[in-house]
């Protein structure tokens, strides 16, 4: 059997499978049980249980659950509520107002966590209720969050950029400076589309109205509110940056933070705690369990070949520097609909980045392609993991269609985001360049 | 039909536990991908790996020993306490100072066959790698062993056990997060082989202290192959990989020297990386710790009395210990 | 055999809410190693590894309790145009494959515990806990997320069957 076809195989199942209802977590399990049973046997099915025990030993993954205990108790404990009452006050009259605020918060939590499933989780319990409780439409509400979820992958630290660089040979600390003004661009294309949208259709993120509309002494005094939360994110982002402590180990300490404000607000109860135990184990297992089988599919992906795949593909390309750099990013896109990032990067890496350096491009420019390459992945169906960790968090009543939905605008910007980094590689080599000299 | 037979093509699949960015890793998969499609006429096909691209790093013993894979490489570390004379090999901090020596041990001494022995019984053919140096590089410089003192070093095994005996404060943080993890102070030290994997992990940008002497000279690489999947070959694709294994662990000791001296060059002129070296006194000291550790790792079994007792009586008459 | 399905109910939940709890534990481990590491500058041996085998029977064995709450998240942008009992059928055939990756992960689950078992296998570092522990949960994990979805795929074989919703218990 050719990769070509046995590629069609395992794509056209998943879709499928997919599409009749199976959970995304089954799919993935589901196929690559079956997927290393033809093609390697009973020892091939050992994969599945070893993929199991690799995802129980990522470090990277504990912040997972930190990050979700830490917005629960802070939603519950009504902080993010206050927070997003502050910024409507503040930006009263401004349309789209909550939307633009949730993706600065999105842009300082990808700053924070180095995996974009936390981010988007955690924002998703913080400002979903929040946004559609002040009637905003929930495409603007959902894809704000989705969207600048994404982030966390593109702004620095990052678990992609890392696993690019050692692969490729790159300086980490490069790329992660690359990513910064993309990242930053990304958020600023985002804003700019919520606050013009909302402009011309006021419904879809409504101003607050102007007999709510307060004085600048009771905005001053609102600002309070935001303290502890401000505090939190100064624990969590400066005990990284001042050394003390590693990401992941960052996020348990915003847990204790929520705890301590959720104190503050004197909302500290067993049952909310309890609570928020639970929900976070359940959105937790969600999350993890569609990495276990999403490891599974792409072990058995990659076992099959893949890489072969990549090098015809390679040698069917017409000639022409860019032909081959679109057609790269194309591919990306495409693999991005179906696999995780850190399989792409497996799969695609060795084959890609020696062509680009042979064809005289930047290969740490080339890697900032990739990755908002990947945060695109995100977003896109069938298996834009970010949509199914929305549609854990949405309210009861949001179907998949609804999220599908919110999400096309934000793909859109984020291709424009691309093709702009493409045009002037120069926003993801300044800092770069700066940094290393 | 015995013709027909002889002329089957035989495909594995071999995952390596090196990312494919580093430096091994290349000469490794052109070895297992082209050198020995060629010396067996295209009769072995094999796709290499990179690191996590079938199956966890951390289990591929286990996936190695089910014939999951048919072949891995890996380090013994991962697997010493399933068989524990491993940890001789992959584990003896301060044992030898060349290359030269550790092959010596390995191939000319019988410990290369004990380690042959003690797979054989999971299931698995072993072959040491090569042999190559392990030393830690640091946000400190340290010439005496009181200079350890506090010192926050990412370590495993026995060498962070002799660090702990020396004062260091040993911490285990995974490979994905130790470049943030020293660039921000978390950790000050850490040892990824030595110098040309110290340059895979980009710790010269962010620690400009590389210490000598090496931790250790050890062949803590090794390829291990599936016995079912090895004796399904026949008898002259069985010879070739021995023979051509045994002269690869040598050939690829020596670049790996001069890749290590480059390395290091770099580390020099590039990275502003300052060389340090313990006083004698401090090597006694620390050469003292190390052995305790020997003893230790010596009682877990009879194959690992029997290795260390070689291994002592050999670095006697090396004059590298009394 | 609604006893039965009351009782796997009954433990996924109740083990669930437990393991839930797991989370605080986690919190405790990670804050205090950072405290004596950065406060005292006397990291701890084991933190790093007891937190990961925290994580790794916390999620492991959360899958029943997801599934109890049917949280598995799915698409219904093609089935949501069916009626109930087709999907039932279409269910009927699609959750073999859950059948299939539970009951892999289970049976080859035990082989790995086993095999860490017999050989009182640890982690390789200074701590060196012992690996069989955690590594049973992953049978366990399976087995308890295979028995929520037998009671999901009989509700679902009866509905394909005879047509009337089993009434909800
Ligand atoms: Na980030
Ligand atoms: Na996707």
């Amino acid at each position: 059997m050719s990769i070509e076809l046995i590629t069609l195989l395992l794509f056209g199942s998943l879709i499928l499978l997919l599409a009749l209802g199976l959970p995304l977590a089954f799919v993935l399990g589901g196929v690559g049980v079956v997927g290393s049973c033809i093609l390697w046997g009973d020892k091939g099915l050992y994969l599945v249980t070893s993929q199991a025990w690799g995802a129980m030993n990522k470090f990277t993954l504990l912040a997972i659950p930190l990050f979700i205990f830490m917005s629960m108790i802070l939603e519950r404990a009504g902080v993010a509520d206050d927070l997003y009452t502050l910024m409507h006050r503040w930006m009263g009259p401004l349309r789209g107002g909550l939307a633009i605020g949730t993706v600065i918060i999105c842009t300082i939590f990808a700053a924070m966590a180095g995996i974009s499933g936390a981010a988007t989780v955690s924002m998703g319990v913080i400002a979903l209720p929040a946004m559609l409780k002040r009637g905003y439409s929930k495409t603007i509400a959902m894809g704000s969050v989705s969207g600048g979820g994404a982030l966390g992958i593109l702004i620095p630290p990052s678990v992609p950029m890392i696993l690019y660089a050692t692969l490729t040979g790159l300086s980490i600390g490069g790329l992660f400076a690359g990513g910064v003004l993309p990242g930053l661009l990304l958020a600023c294309l985002f804003i700019l589309y919520i606050g013009i949208r909302c402009y011309f259709q006021p419904e879809m993120g409504p101003a607050l109205p102007p007999e709510e509309r307060v004085s600048w002494r009771e905005k001053l005094i609102s600002l309070k509110a935001v303290i502890l939360p401000i505090i939190i994110i100064i624990m969590v982002l400066g005990s990284i940056y001042a050394g003390i402590c590693t990401a992941t180990e960052a996020s348990a300490l915003g847990c204790v933070g929520a705890v301590v404000s959720a104190a503050v607000y004197r909302k500290l109860k067993w049952d909310l705690v309890k609570e928020a135990c639970h929900r976070t184990a359940a959105l937790t297992a969600m999350i993890v369990w569609i990495l276990i089988g999403a490891y599974c599919f792409t072990a058995v992906y990659t076992g099959t070949g893949a890489h072969t795949l990549m090098e015809h593909l390679m040698m069917s390309i017409p000639g022409g520097k860019w032909a081959i750099l679109i057609t790269m990013q194309i591919i990306f896109f495409i693999l991005g609909c179906m696999l995780d990032p850190a399989g792409i990067i497996m799969i695609c890496t060795p084959v890609f980045v020696p062509v680009i350096t042979s064809l005289g491009f930047d290969p740490l420019w080339f890697g900032v392609l990739f990755v908002m390459n990947m945060e695109m992945g995100y977003l896109t169906p069938p298996f834009g993991f970010n949509l199914f960790y929305m549609k854990a968090i949405a309210p009861a009543g949001t179907t998949m269609g609804d999220i599908y939905r919110s999400i096309v605008p934000f793909v859109i910007l984020q291709g424009v985001g691309l093709i702009i980094v493409i045009l002037f590689p120069q926003i993801a080599l300044w800092l770069p360049k700066l940094t290393l000299s | 039909a015995q013709q027909s037979k002889d002329q089957k093509v035989y495909k594995w699949n071999i995952q390596s536990h090196l990312p494919a960015g580093s430096a091994a890793y290349k000469p490794l998969k052109e070895f297992f991908e082209q050198k020995i499609n060629k010396l067996t006429e295209g009769r072995l096909q094999i796709t290499f790996h990179p690191a996590g691209a079938m199956v966890p790093t951390k289990d591929i013993f286990a996936v190695c020993r089910k014939g999951t894979v048919d072949g891995a490489t890996g380090s013994p570390i991962y697997w010493m306490t399933i068989v524990p004379v491993a940890a001789i090999a992959a584990n003896c901090p301060l044992a030898f100072k060349t290359a030269q020596e550790c092959l010596h041990f390995h191939f000319d001494l019988g410990f290369e066959q004990m380690m042959k022995d003690e797979h054989a019984k999971h299931n698995l053919v072993y072959f040491s790698e090569r042999a190559y140096p392990t030393a830690m590089i640091g946000k400190k410089p340290v010439y005496k062993v009181e200079d350890l003192k506090g010192y926050k070093i990412r370590s495993s095994g026995a060498i962070a056990e002799m660090l702990n005996e020396l004062g260091a404060a040993t911490v285990m943080i995974p490979g994905t997060e130790l470049y943030l993890a020293m660039q921000t102070g978390v950790v000050e030290g850490a040892h990824w082989g030595a110098a040309r994997g110290a340059l895979t992990m980009k710790l010269p940008e962010v620690a400009k202290y590389y210490i000598q002497p090496d931790f250790a000279v050890s062949a803590t690489d090794c390829i291990i192959i599936n016995k079912d999947s090895f004796e399904a070959l026949p008898k002259d694709i069985r010879d070739i990989l021995n023979k051509s294994l045994k002269e690869r662990a040598y050939q690829r000791t020596v670049e790996y020297a001069q890749e290590e001296k480059d390395a290091l060059d770099t580390m020099i002129k590039d990275y502003k990386v300052t060389v340090c070296t313990l006083d004698p006194a401090s090597q006694k000291i620390m050469r003292t710790t190390a052995m305790k550790l020997w003893d230790k790792m010596a009682a877990k079994d009879a194959a690992s009395a029997k290795a260390v007792a070689m291994l002592k009586a050999y670095l006697k008459e090396l004059k590298y210990i009394d | 055999m609604n006893k039965f399905f009351k009782t796997i109910d009954a433990i996924n939940i109740y083990l669930g809410k437990a393991v839930s709890f797991f989370l605080l534990l986690l919190v405790a481990v990670i804050v205090y190693e950072v405290f004596v590491r950065y406060v005292l500058n006397k990291p701890t041996i084991w933190a790093h590894e007891v937190s990961q085998m925290i994580y790794g029977a916390y999620v492991i064995l959360l899958g029943g309790f997801l599934q109890q709450r049917k949280g598995h998240v799915n698409v219904e942008i093609l089935t949501e145009h069916f009626s109930l009992r087709t999907r039932a059928v279409i269910n009927c055939f699609t959750w073999l494959l859950f059948f299939a990756f539970c009951g892999v992960l289970f049976w080859k689950g035990c082989d790995l515990a086993w095999d860490s078992f017999v050989y009182r296998e640890t982690d390789s570092t200074v701590f060196a806990p012992p690996l069989y522990p955690v590594k049973m949960m992953i049978p366990l994990g399976a087995l308890l997320m295979f028995l929520q979805g037998v009671i999901h795929y009989i509700g679902d074989l009866r509905l394909a069957i005879t047509g009337k919703k089993e009434e909800e218990s």
